[in-house]
């Protein structure tokens, strides 16, 4: 069930109707009932590795905090879930280039393929439990006993798709906390929910037809084709990630939760370093907190080359984590090699800046950060690497046939809609620099606030593309 | 050595490391209050009062700072462990 679905819309209907006549008591079975139920509409087997995942973290909490030497269970946690996640996400991956390279040798793999579909979130909900472990393991948080709550933490169904990437130190206290029916927090969940429907349904779906059909044969196109297809895949990537992220901000919000903030505006970065603290948030923190973080610091004498050894043994794992196939780990490594260059030249860059008037230097710097932003997404896009080669020696060739823009998944109204659409995203982004964009709305007057509801319900209803049946970053 | 002293030495540090003379720190300062404190400075930071004060921080201790006083407390732990097994 995705959250641009009718099913959804029917479902926290009812889900939120019967959550706040029900006494707070009892709600977190509802919310475990209720998120099961929705897991189910996406993979009804992947429910019985979820919830051994759950029961192995439970007991493993537990026991890392009763530990004397906590390295011992926290080790047996790690190899348990990172071993799940390699099993269900990438041993065919490897089983298929383990293949490919027998194959040279002329013999046949004796391995046997797994047959079973990748669980929905599992990469989510595996990197929830390892942090969990670990933030056990240093003490910042007590194991959780009621298995009941802790169940409900993994499965609340706003994030089990597809994040944020939680902290059980955030989000297991307000399990506890009662939330009563607030008519403003309502509003404002609601209003954050239809934000992100705009976002999905009217730039994301409607950019996906081009950006399908032009990846769906990228050998075929070169020049601005291909340079048009890359920029609108930044965007839809954006819109349709952000626009999942709002929905389940907005949905926990109606409910009274408080999830970690997944997106900060960013298109606005100056810098790659910038754009990873803006991006996914969720995750590029779980990474900070608990890879970077240390390897930097175990090889803090290494000065400046300390910090390029963590940050390239993170993107690497970042890029690995996104996705099964070297486009991905080739994503990681591009970036890797981008956030490096900035930590080894930051001084020369800062002296470079201070001899250039601030405005130029920023517009330099946000020009040369959006368009890498631009080519390591839709570089990692193209199906395989020989696609990738063909994107990047055809990126500035002049296309050899003739081809009408307009043909290739939307025609001009629905091209103009969708920058249209893009530019009225980046607006509203610019006003949020400013403060809460729904805060200012709030302030405004009835008339001018339903004027500006009704304005986005409309531009869902008349220029939504639906039917679409996921969101980009539920694969990962 | 007392921990305020360990503090106004630390705070002489972070001068140097972040090129500011303005910079008064305390035991509740954090990454927050001062804008060049990135990771970079961050870890050059750690090796700089490492080095100053002749000490070595467990990496679940540097995990562990919340602020610049728990780092003063764990330096001042280190430096009495020192005085008492030189």
């Amino acid at each position: 069930m995705v959250f641009n679905s009718f099913n959804f819309l029917l479902f926290f209907s009812l889900f939120v109707a019967v959550y706040f006549l029900l006494n707070h008591k009892y709600r977190w079975m509802l919310l475990l009932t209720g998120s099961i139920v929705f897991y189910t509409f996406f993979n009804v087997y992947g429910i019985f590795l979820f919830t051994g995942v759950i029961i192995f973290n439970y007991f493993s909490g537990i026991a890392i905090e009763k530990a004397t030497n906590k390295n011992i269970p926290l080790v047996l946690s790690c190899i348990f879930n990172i071993g799940c996640l390699f099993l269900f996400k990438y041993f065919n991956f490897f089983n298929t280039n383990l293949t490919e390279v027998l194959k040279i040798i002329g013999v046949n793999n004796p391995v046997p393929f797994f047959n079973f579909i990748m669980p929905v979130g599992i990469s989510y909900y595996i990197f929830q439990a390892i942090g969990y472990n670990l933030d056990v393991s240093r003490e910042m948080q007590s194991a959780e006993k009621h298995f009941g709550i802790f169940a409900t933490y993994f499965f609340f169904f706003p994030k089990i798709a597809q994040g944020p990437v939680e902290r059980t130190r955030n989000l297991i206290p307000q399990f506890y906390e009662k939330h009563d029916f607030d008519y403003s927090r309502v509003v404002s969940g609601l209003q954050l929910m239809t934000w992100g429907l705009f976002k999905k349904v009217v730039i994301a779906d409607r950019l996906a037809l081009f950006v399908n059909h032009v990846y769906g044969h990228t050998t075929s196109y070169s020049g601005y084709i291909l340079i048009i297809a890359g920029i609108f895949y930044t965007f839809q990537l954006y819109a349709d990630f952000s626009g999942y992220t709002d929905i389940a901000l907005g949905a926990a919000e109606i409910l009274g939760f408080k999830m970690i903030k997944n997106f900060d505006r960013p298109f606005s970065s100056k810098s790659v370093t910038e754009f990873w603290k803006r991006w996914h948030i969720s995750f590029s923190t779980w990474l900070m907190e608990y890879l970077y973080n240390p390897l930097s610091m175990v090889k803090r004498n290494w000065g400046k080359w300390g910090m390029v050894y963590a940050i390239m043994i993170t993107f690497t794992i970042s890029g690995v984590w996104h996705g099964v196939g070297w486009m991905f780990l080739f994503w990681g490594v591009i970036n890797g090699i981008a956030l490096s260059y900035e930590v080894l030249t930051v001084k020369f860059r800062k002296k470079l800046f201070k001899k250039i008037p601030v405005a130029l230097n920023k517009h330099i710097s946000w020009s040369i950060t959006f368009l890498f932003l631009c080519f390591s997404f839709s570089f990692s896009r193209n199906n395989n690497l020989s696609e990738g080669f063909h994107f990047i020696t055809h990126l500035f060739k002049n296309p050899t046939t003739q081809v009408d823009l307009f043909n290739l998944g939307l025609d001009p109204l629905n091209f103009i809609v969708g920058v249209a659409a893009i530019i009225f995203m980046e607006i509203v982004q610019y006003y949020q620099s400013k403060g809460s964009v729904r805060e200012m709305i709030s302030g405004k007057p009835m008339m001018v606030r339903w004027s500006i509801y009704c304005f986005i319900i409309l531009a869902i209803l008349n220029f939504g593309i639906f039917g679409t049946n996921s969101f980009i970053y539920i694969q990962f | 050595m007392e921990t305020t002293d360990i503090l106004n030495e630390v705070n002489t540090i972070f001068k140097r490391i972040f090129e500011n003379d303005a910079i008064v720190i305390n035991p509740e300062t954090v990454a927050d209050d001062i804008d060049e404190w990135d990771s970079l400075n961050h870890t050059i930071m750690i090796v700089e009062v490492e080095t100053h004060f002749g000490v070595k921080f467990k990496l679940k201790e540097i995990m562990g700072f919340k602020n610049v006083g728990d780092m003063c407390r764990i330096v001042k732990i280190k430096l009495d462990e020192k005085k008492l097994n030189p």
